[in-house]
């Protein structure tokens, strides 16, 4: 079963995602900021990771580039999730590879679709680690 | 899959707690409700959970909810057992409590039964929480379907590929796997299956909506859930599997079912509910939307935008595969004499029933618009012109025969029909339509109720050639961004007013650099619908330069005049354009009049009245232009918002020889006193009319004795000064 790592500051997108996910048949982690979530990513590295932007103590830019750096190697696709109107802030996301952008609100069903298509149903990724 | 509602529960805090109540040495563990691990002190042993009995749950479900823990035999120590359940007894998960070594439990295990009611009380809640994001997240799929499926547009190809999106959207974001949209009288049938599965009858399916689904539903004239098609009555001796379907009415503006909208599931999902029907009904009414920019309201044939998009499509396809195509120019003879001897309403009956004799009489394949007031076209796909031409003159015999009953008395009427061909080295779909509008007007000429076929050299329809050049030297122009802004002063007729007055004009630069005067290529723009794109780079053109030297211009520049045309004021989205590019312009509104012609504002007062006065909240002002040419009638000045009236450029020409256009002039200057409007005068050709303005009272000139136009950079930033004493 592919695991999801999702990084939320809010408790209600959190759980909508968490739920729905599972629902589709993922795997669910799920983390309240940056910081917490680049630990669980160095625990065990997850095959999608989703990301907010706007959360506190590191955002999801910063996030981005920490696991940029940490893993240079990183073979599992970023979901950043952003509001339509934030187009305009896209450019420090060149720099990432294997970002992709997800539009608010999240279309779950949309989603699975992008995740089948970035990451297969049942295909092992190589996963970053230790 | 389950759920795991406990992921959102901070077990450490109740470890914290029963830390407190409990004596010191006992490990803590929580399992779910299939024995799996949820949580555990390190030190935990897990073995010890591996030799409770298989039927540990039957004797935890004896157990009321806060009391005392089961004991359960361990090899190792002391093991206890707490049943973490809801009110209806629905099993958790269960607590383990562990001491090493023997002895009877304490007293104070008691506590373990009391923190395992509110663990349970807490996984009941995360649980409906759960629930809650679920259902929210299935609310979030229904949200996006109607925020992603867009029903703005403005043009025939866009119409037709946002009902394609909007289809697929419905297959996709409801999870079905068929979404159906068909509009028979239209000839739209879009079917589309889901992404991800197929249907296996999904052609039957399609059909079934196209036949039975839309026959009972144009019947009932309401939307239609069928739970079961096999067992439906919709459908004899199915001999597919079994489908959930929903089906909605699309409505014409009569509130009559035009079309329907249909999404179709395995049986084996859940049944469609009244939510999916309301959605299905929004999408349907999105739908409706769409096909009211591509298609004439009154008949409901392809309107004037559909068909240049539809012949565009098959010059394509004759010059891929060699085909010929033919295409009719209808022009219904004499129909303003009903208009005008009985009612509007007569002829527009008329005019409905030949759109239903060429809908019926022509093939599926073949598309039949109307074009304006009696003016309708036939596409003939993959007809050769002397097919073509034989099938108009059936159609013209055809609509001599038709009779339209109207109250007491029957209406007849005739019809010329002009003959064109599309095919590989056909220049444009324009001129394909237009040499077929000219043949049209030559069987006119010929005397009504007979077919005219287009031939290259033919003397009648050369007139209009040069016409039909300067579109294409238009759009190439347009494409290669060749115009340029002129501008010609506007003088106060008083020397005490200050600033700079301009009107700005357009100009096309031709390919070896040669302007090209506006009488060149502005009527065949207006023939041919150029207008809206030309009035548009006016505006935007002159805004970007207005913004950019603001500070150098905004002194000396007191107001700048722009005309829109008649077709631009009848683009509906042009208002909301206008809005935008003025909210995006650095540059003071007041300062910005907008000229409309008396003609183009009267023919549509009630719009053109709701638009000056939006653009006016902008600060914007207005001018009537040609003021005295038209209809002149004083009476709709009250319901135009307008700031000043430019007379007649014909009028002004003879106020010197003709009294009855000086006294014209003074009558519109009269009431445009009273109206407390200005006046500005075009055509001031010498100082004689200068001077016989004054008199009148005039506010403003314009023309040649004035200042002609040049190009609006020598206006703004050349000749400054120049502008100023002219306006002396």
């Amino acid at each position: 079963m592919l695991e999801i790592l999702v990084v939320d500051d809010e408790a209600t997108v959190r759980r909508i995602m968490r739920v729905a996910l599972a629902k589709a048949g993922y795997k669910v982690s799920v983390a309240d900021n940056g910081e917490s979530a680049l630990a669980a990513i160095r625990e065990r590295a997850p095959d999608v990771l989703i990301t907010d932007i706007e959360m506190p103590r590191m955002d999801g830019r910063a996030l981005c580039a920490a696991v940029k750096k940490e893993f240079p190697y990183r073979a599992f696709p970023i979901f950043v999730v952003t509001s339509l109107t934030a187009h305009d802030h896209r450019k420090w996301a060149q720099e990432i590879p294997n970002l992709h952008f997800l539009e608010k609100p999240v279309s779950i069903r949309q989603l699975t679709a992008r995740l089948t298509e970035s990451v297969g149903t049942e295909t092992v990724i190589m996963k970053v680690g230790r | 899959m389950t759920i795991t509602p406990h992921c959102e529960i901070d077990f450490s805090s109740y470890r914290e707690l029963l830390g407190a109540l409990l004596p010191s040495g006992f490990l803590i563990a929580v399992t779910d409700a299939g024995g799996q691990t949820i949580w555990h002190d390190s030190e935990f042993p897990l073995g010890a959970l591996s030799s409770v009995p298989a039927d540990l749950s039957a004797t935890l479900a004896g157990v009321t909810v806060g009391g005392a823990p089961i004991p359960v035999r361990s090899e190792t120590g002391r093991l206890f057992a707490s049943p973490v359940t809801d009110e209806t007894s629905k099993h958790y998960a269960v607590l383990w409590a562990f001491a090493p070594g023997e002895g009877h439990p304490p007293e104070a295990l008691r506590w373990l039964g009391t923190v395992a009611e509110h663990l349970g009380k807490d996984l009941m809640l995360n649980a409906e929480l759960d629930d809650m994001a679920s259902e929210l997240s299935e609310r979030y799929e229904e949200l996006n379907l109607v925020y992603h499926t867009e029903d703005q547009v403005n043009y025939f190809g866009e119409g037709w590929a946002a009902l394609n999106q909007l289809v697929r959207n419905c297959c996709d974001y409801l999870d079905v796997g068929l979404a159906v949209l068909v509009v028979k009288e239209k000839g739209i049938l879009i079917s589309q299956q889901s992404r991800d599965r197929t249907v296996p009858d999904a052609k039957l399916l399609t059909e079934l909506v196209q036949d039975r689904v839309f026959g009972s539903i144009a019947r009932k004239n309401a939307p239609l859930i069928v739970d079961d098609l096999s067992g439906s009555d919709l459908v004899a001796n199915w001999q597919g599997n079994s489908y959930r379907l929903l089906a909605t009415p699309i409505f014409d503006d009569k509130e009559e079912t035009i079309g329907v909208l249909a999404i179709v599931n395995s049986y084996a999902k859940p049944r469609f509910a009244n939510s999916d029907k309301n959605l299905v009904q929004v999408m349907a009414r999105k739908a409706n939307k769409i096909l009211h920019v591509s298609y004439d309201n009154l008949t409901g044939l392809v309107n004037r935008q559909g068909l240049d998009f539809i012949a565009n499509e098959l010059l394509q396809d004759a010059r891929a595969l060699g085909m010929t195509h033919t295409v009719l120019h209808i022009d219904i003879d004499q129909l303003h004499v009903i208009n005008d001897t009985i009612c509007q309403e007569a002829g527009d009956a008329v005019i409905r029933s030949m759109a239903a004799y060429l809908r019926q009489t022509t093939r599926e394949t073949d598309v039949v618009c109307r074009i304006g007031g009696d003016e309708m076209a036939v596409l003939l796909r993959r007809c050769p012109l002397e097919r073509g031409a034989e099938l108009a003159d059936k159609l013209r015999q055809g609509i001599a025969d038709l009779v339209v009953p109207w109250e007491d008395r029957t209406l007849t009427t005739t019809a010329s029909i002009g003959v064109a061909p599309i095919e590989a080295q056909t220049v444009s779909a324009q001129a394909a339509l237009a040499a077929a509008e000219l043949a049209c007007d030559a069987a006119k000429e010929l005397g009504n109720n007979r077919v005219h076929r287009f031939h290259t050299g033919d003397s009648m329809l050369m007139k209009r050639h040069s016409e039909m050049e300067a579109v294409g030297r238009i759009q190439s122009a347009i494409k290669d961004d060749r115009f340029e802004l002129f501008a010609q002063p506007i003088a106060p007729l008083d020397s005490n007013a200050a600033g700079m007055h301009l009107e700005v004009l357009i100009r096309l630069i031709g390919l070896d650099g040669e302007i090209v005067p506006p009488g060149a290529f502005i009527p065949a723009a207006e023939r041919y619908h150029l207008m809206p794109e030309l009035d548009r780079w006016v505006i935007q053109s002159l805004f970007s330069e207005l913004s950019r030297n603001r500070s150098q211009i905004q002194d000396q520049l007191d107001l700048i005049s722009v005309n829109l045309s008649g077709q631009t004021l009848n683009e509906q989205s042009f208002g909301q354009w206008l809005a935008e590019a003025l909210g995006r312009l650095d540059f003071p509104h007041s300062r910005i009049c907008f000229e409309i012609t008396e003609t183009a504002a009267v023919a549509n007062l009630e719009d053109a009245s709701a638009f000056m006065r939006t653009i006016k909240q902008h600060g914007c002002k207005f001018a009537l232009d040609d003021f005295g040419s038209g209809l002149s009638s004083f009476g709709y000045l009250r319901s135009l918002p307008v700031d000043f009236l430019k007379i007649d450029g014909a009028i002004v020409k003879e106020v010197v020889n003709d009294p009855i256009a000086a006294s014209m002039v003074a009558a519109v200057q009269q009431v445009a006193a009273v109206m407390d409007l200005e006046t500005i005068a075009e055509f001031v050709e010498s100082d004689a009319i200068k001077q016989k303005l004054r008199e009148i009272g005039v506010s403003y000139v314009q023309g040649y004795a004035i200042g002609r136009p040049k190009p609006l950079s020598a206006c703004l930033y050349g000749e400054i000064a120049g502008s100023k004493a002219l306006s002396a």
